[in-house]
């Protein structure tokens, strides 16, 4: 109790001295922009706006602030990760507004790197043999998984449409139904990588997890783009932005008034698909092209990256920081999906240059706990409160259903698979959290159907969705995780893995 | 295609870096010089930056100033961990009295020097303008080189002049760190139009980032109890607490140097044995922590001179050359006729502190003027040259004879 | 590391206990000595001669300070260890195994074992 004290005592003098700060600055007042001056040469020159020079305090108060909020929410043995979401809900625009939004968009860049560094963690956990022996059980669990949350959710939203005004004609209800269950397909795998982290949970059913977040995510991709292509050519799509408008149109989200927008990354990453996509009978090549194109992009980072580790081996962190920032950047230059391109860096290292990599992951780990701290609390700054607080009880529903069919068809496939306790009892709670990605899909829906009617209220129910599932999903999945690493002593995917080292938090 | 450029270069520096070729070659003089004064690094960001291939332009690089800043944190941090109570009791009065003096006489002398050639330069004639300026090069001319060793006067190596002079250059770089900021905080404003000046306000904001840098020293060191160790945790408590001290000395138009310098001081009293393995975190990042920086300053200087900015930077070479050996003989470290040692003590004081870019950096960071800019390649020529005539001086005075010449270790392999 | 090297002086008859070998650790990480004594001391390995080291990357570092030139002025504990002892080969490959265990990565030592052909005024 007095350790909490304590923390708690550190947490408030923290914001109170940057609180103070804040006040005391004498710059506060000014616009928030960049302007020109002269120097005493005579020659004009651009100032820095405000915001920039400010979010350096935000960062600190982001990062040691989550971080001491995460020793709290340890100390009562829930996860730190939701610490950190929670922190940042606190801090950000919507209540105390420490934090405010103009500097968030400023944060981009820890959000590239965050989204880097989380794929190709994940790929840095799949054993390819793992892949081959398991592949039954990874395909059924997502196929059936992918039907079951579909369908659950498009009638679940279809049904409450009246009350949340989405009452349009039929048509068009079912296709926003159909969206809002696509999206609702989405896991978080940087949620599950950082609670994995915390409790250093290893083991088959971490990559059972894991590759059928994957697989769905890959499956994802190309449902979210064949309908929204199809919506598109049902409903007209006279908003249907081009691959290259979309950088613009995610700014746009960005510096609305709609504080939840996406994570501006994520977003210009998966647009492409779907902006290209937009005429039906282009949509295959584009994101085959796509697709092929992102893992061809990944295989010559993992090259890269184990070429350096087998030549340089020096100034790993910087090094980490430089090749994650690097696969964000070209990926986005070239239009290709970062979370693939790292996922198959990953992969391919630990899979073929096991001895010479690791290091790097373990560099990685590293740099881990103050990039989640940073990514973590700015989604929860992110969050949507006027969405969650008139959309709870329609969200609640939602989110009820989801939860109710990931595990039903979990349960399902594992039975078919003849796969047993306790990854049938608990690998459902993999895929209960939400977050960017699902944040980033909804901002496109929103931003590709602007206009019609029923674009707001649709994209105010799936945040207030994600926003319940940031809450409560990585408790969930702490408590899931826990059973699995715990029990993991199954014959069928007894493997020559060591054990694992499951230490509680 | 920039970027991917971008990256393949860091990725080749980092491997010539590491190579034991040039590690070998950094033994060597010139070469020795050239890097530990940073000009390789330097030049390194020439070549990218507008000047050279422009892969970076300043733009990207001050837009990245939130990072920029906290970089500028991380090597104030280091300044201030080594001011300890139980080192500095450790260090001779010798030390200190010349770092004391070099202090005084550096402020006096090379800010009166450009108190007195900036209003030729420049356009306005603005007493306050002047401040910031004449402020980074008096800071940037305190000190010298803690650097001994690429000189390679061997049997000086480990002598007592030789600890004398490294230690009263270290001890010199908060003070530069100290004068810098105070300047720069005593204009506020932009536009030469409205630049206003006042001597109290940045005496009460230093009071209230010592206040700030108590509390999150006491924050740090039950975060650092926390951790137990644990590099990830460290990193979030370093990383934390370098970007608040850093961000808070942004609002309060203070220097980020300053302000993590402080925080420094504060930890490494306050933190007990949790220290040792956050402060080797830190310090084992010296190199690349500068090495970027060096390169960051090759971007952002701008080398378009003109004649009366050279005219500033030839005087301020020639005050180092004449000066700065004067200042060190009259605080009498030294009684010793050991030509060596002698050559020593006058080479060494020339070569300008590596801090003095850093200083410049930290300038045009805070206000990316044109001017900052180009006093920025000033500070960059002036340490340049300066380390150049060392290594000429010390080829032309050659020992008065061939038989005290002590055999050499090692061959040197270049140069 | 999971083999320690064979240790054959001349062509003599092994006895148990009796090939001596020299084990050299060398640990960066202050922290990490302090498990590794307890595992000595598991293992059996009950004498050992520990010396405080500095690495090479930090003596390069040192001769070209830039902003941290004063600690490196004064004898400082560097927190690296370097610890000798004569032990038998089974011992030695104990020891081996135990730091290749060590679940902190950047904490594991380095450790190396040598042949020994004699050994005088060992009091054991």
């Amino acid at each position: 109790m007095i350790r909490i004290l304590r923390l708690i005592l550190a947490l408030l003098v923290l914001l109170a001295v940057t609180l103070l700060v804040q006040r005391w600055s004498p710059t506060t007042g000014a616009p928030d922009a960049a302007s020109t001056a002269r120097d005493a040469l005579d020659r004009t020159f651009t100032t820095l706006p405000e915001s920039l020079t400010g979010a350096t305090l935000s960062v600190g108060l982001l990062l040691l602030g989550s971080w001491l909020f995460g020793r709290i929410f340890k100390t009562l043995q829930l996860p730190k990760l939701s610490g950190y979401l929670i922190f940042g809900m606190i801090i950000g625009p919507q209540v105390l507004g420490v934090v405010p939004k103009d500097q968030i968009i400023h944060l981009k860049l820890v959000e590239s790197l965050a989204i880097s560094l989380i794929a190709l963690t994940a790929g840095g956990e799949i054993e390819l043999s793992f892949l081959r022996k398991a592949m039954r059980l990874i395909l059924s669990v997502s196929i059936i998984q992918i039907i079951a949350v579909l369908v659950g959710v498009t009638v679940v939203v279809y049904a409450l449409a009246p009350s949340i005004g989405l009452a349009d004609a039929p048509e068009t209800r079912i296709i926003a139904a159909i969206i809002a269950g696509t999206i609702a397909t989405a896991a978080s795998p940087a949620v599950f990588i950082a609670v994995m982290n915390e409790l250093r949970a290893e083991g088959n059913s971490i990559q059972a997890a894991l590759s059928v977040m994957i697989s769905k995510d890959l499956a994802l991709i190309v449902l979210f783009t064949v309908v929204i292509a199809v919506a598109n050519g049902m409903l007209g799509g006279q908003n249907a932005p081009s691959g290259e408008g979309m950088a613009a149109a995610s700014a746009q989200v960005a510096d609305s008034d709609e504080s939840n927008e996406a994570e501006p990354a994520l977003t210009e990453q998966t647009e492409p698909a779907e902006g290209e996509a937009t005429k039906p009978s282009g949509v295959v090549g584009t994101l085959s092209v796509h697709l092929l194109g992102s893992v061809l992009a990944g295989a010559i980072f993992g090259l890269g990256f184990a070429w350096y580790m087998h030549v340089v081996r020096a100034h790993l962190a910087i090094f980490v920081v430089a090749g994650c920032m690097s696969i964000a950047l070209v990926s986005e230059l070239l239009h290709l999906e970062a979370l693939i391109v790292a996922l198959v860096a990953g992969l391919l290292m630990r899979n073929v240059w096991r001895e010479r990599v690791g290091p790097f992951f373990h560099t990685m780990e590293d740099l881990s706990l103050p990039v989640y701290c940073v990514f973590f609390a700015v989604a929860g700054a992110k969050l949507d409160l006027n969405a969650l607080a008139s959309l709870w009880p329609a969200a609640l529903a939602l989110v009820g259903v989801r939860a109710a069919a990931i595990w039903v068809s979990t349960d399902i496939a594992c039975r078919l698979v003849k796969q047993g306790p306790p990854i049938r009892t608990w690998l459902w709670t993999a895929f209960v959290p939400q977050a960017g990605v699902s944040v980033a899909l909804i901002s496109i829906v929103q931003t590709t159907f602007a206009g019609k009617p029923f674009a707001d209220p649709l994209y105010s129910l799936v945040l207030a969705a994600i926003g319940i599932h940031e809450l409560i999903g990585p408790l969930l999945l702490k408590f899931g995780l826990q059973r699995l690493s715990a029990g993991e002593d199954s014959p069928e995917d007894a493997s020559d893995e060591p054990p694992n080292q499951h230490v509680p938090s | 295609m920039e970027i991917i450029f971008g990256i393949l270069l860091l990725v080749a520096l980092a491997y010539v870096a590491t190579s034991a070729t040039f590690l070998k070659l950094r033994r060597a003089t010139v070469v020795g010089v050239l890097v530990s004064g940073g000009w390789l690094g330097v030049l390194a960001g020439l070549a990218i930056g507008p000047g050279g291939i422009g892969i970076l332009s300043p733009e990207l690089v001050i837009n990245a100033s939130p990072l920029l800043t906290v970089g500028l944190g991380w090597i104030g941090l280091m300044i201030g961990l080594q001011l300890r109570r139980d080192i500095l009791k450790q260090l001779p009065s010798a030390m200190i009295r010349l770092s004391l003096i070099d202090a005084l006489a550096s402020i006096a002398i090379f800010g009166f020097a450009a108190a007195l050639l900036l209003p030729y330069w420049f356009q306005h004639d603005s007493a306050i303008a002047m401040i910031a300026p004449v402020a980074l090069l008096a800071a940037g001319a305190i000190g010298w080189t803690a650097e001994t060793r690429s000189l390679r006067l061997a049997d000086a190596q480990n002598s007592a002049e030789t600890l004398t002079l490294r230690g009263a250059a270290s001890l010199s770089t908060p003070v530069a760190v100290l004068v810098f900021s105070f300047g720069l905080a005593m204009v506020r404003g932009r536009d030469i139009e409205s630049l206003t000046f006042s001597a109290t306000a940045p005496v009460l904001r230093f009071v209230a980032l010592i206040l700030i840098a108590i509390v999150l020293g006491i924050i740090s060191r039950f975060g650092l109890r926390r951790a137990q160790g644990n590099r990830s945790e460290l990193l979030a408590i370093f990383l934390g607490v370098v970007a608040i001290i850093t961000g808070a000395a942004n609002e309060l138009e203070m220097s980020p140097l300053l302000s993590a310098m402080l925080a420094g001081i504060v930890i490494a009293n306050l933190a007990g044995k949790e220290l040792r393995k956050f402060e080797r975190f830190i310090i084992e990042a010296e190199h690349a922590v500068a090495t970027l920086y060096w390169i960051v300053a090759g971007v952002l200087l701008d080398i378009r001179l003109g004649p009366l900015a050279l005219v500033i930077a030839a005087a301020i070479i020639l005050l180092r050359v004449v000066c700065k050996p004067t200042i060190v003989a009259m605080s009498r470290v030294s009684n010793s006729s050991e030509f060596s040692a002698k050559q020593l003590l006058h080479l060494t004081p020339i070569r300008q502190s590596p801090m003095a870019i850093m200083l410049g950096v930290a300038l045009v960071i805070a206000i990316p003027s044109d001017l900052n800019h180009r006093l920025l390649a000033i500070v960059a020529l002036t340490g340049i040259t300066c380390d150049v005539i060392a290594v000429a001086a010390r080829g032309l005075r050659k020992r008065p004879t061939a038989a005290e010449q002590p055999a050499a270790p090692t061959e040197e392999p270049a140069a | 590391m999971a083999e320690t090297p064979e240790t054959r002086p001349a062509e003599q008859p092994k006895q148990p206990g009796e090939d001596r070998v020299l084990l050299v650790v060398i640990a960066s990480d202050p922290t990490a000595m302090d498990d590794l004594f307890t595992a000595l001391l598991d293992i059996g390995i009950t004498g050992a001669t520990v010396v405080e080291s500095k690495g090479m990357a930090a003596v390069l570092r040192e001769e070209m300070p830039i902003f941290a030139g004063l600690v490196a002025l004064l004898p400082s504990a560097t927190g690296s260890r370097m610890l000798f002892s004569i032990a038998t080969s089974e011992q030695a490959a104990s020891v081996a195994e135990f730091i290749e265990n060590e679940e902190r990565s950047e904490a594991r030592p380095i450790a190396v074992v040598l042949p020994v052909i004699r050994t005088v005024g060992l009091r054991r």
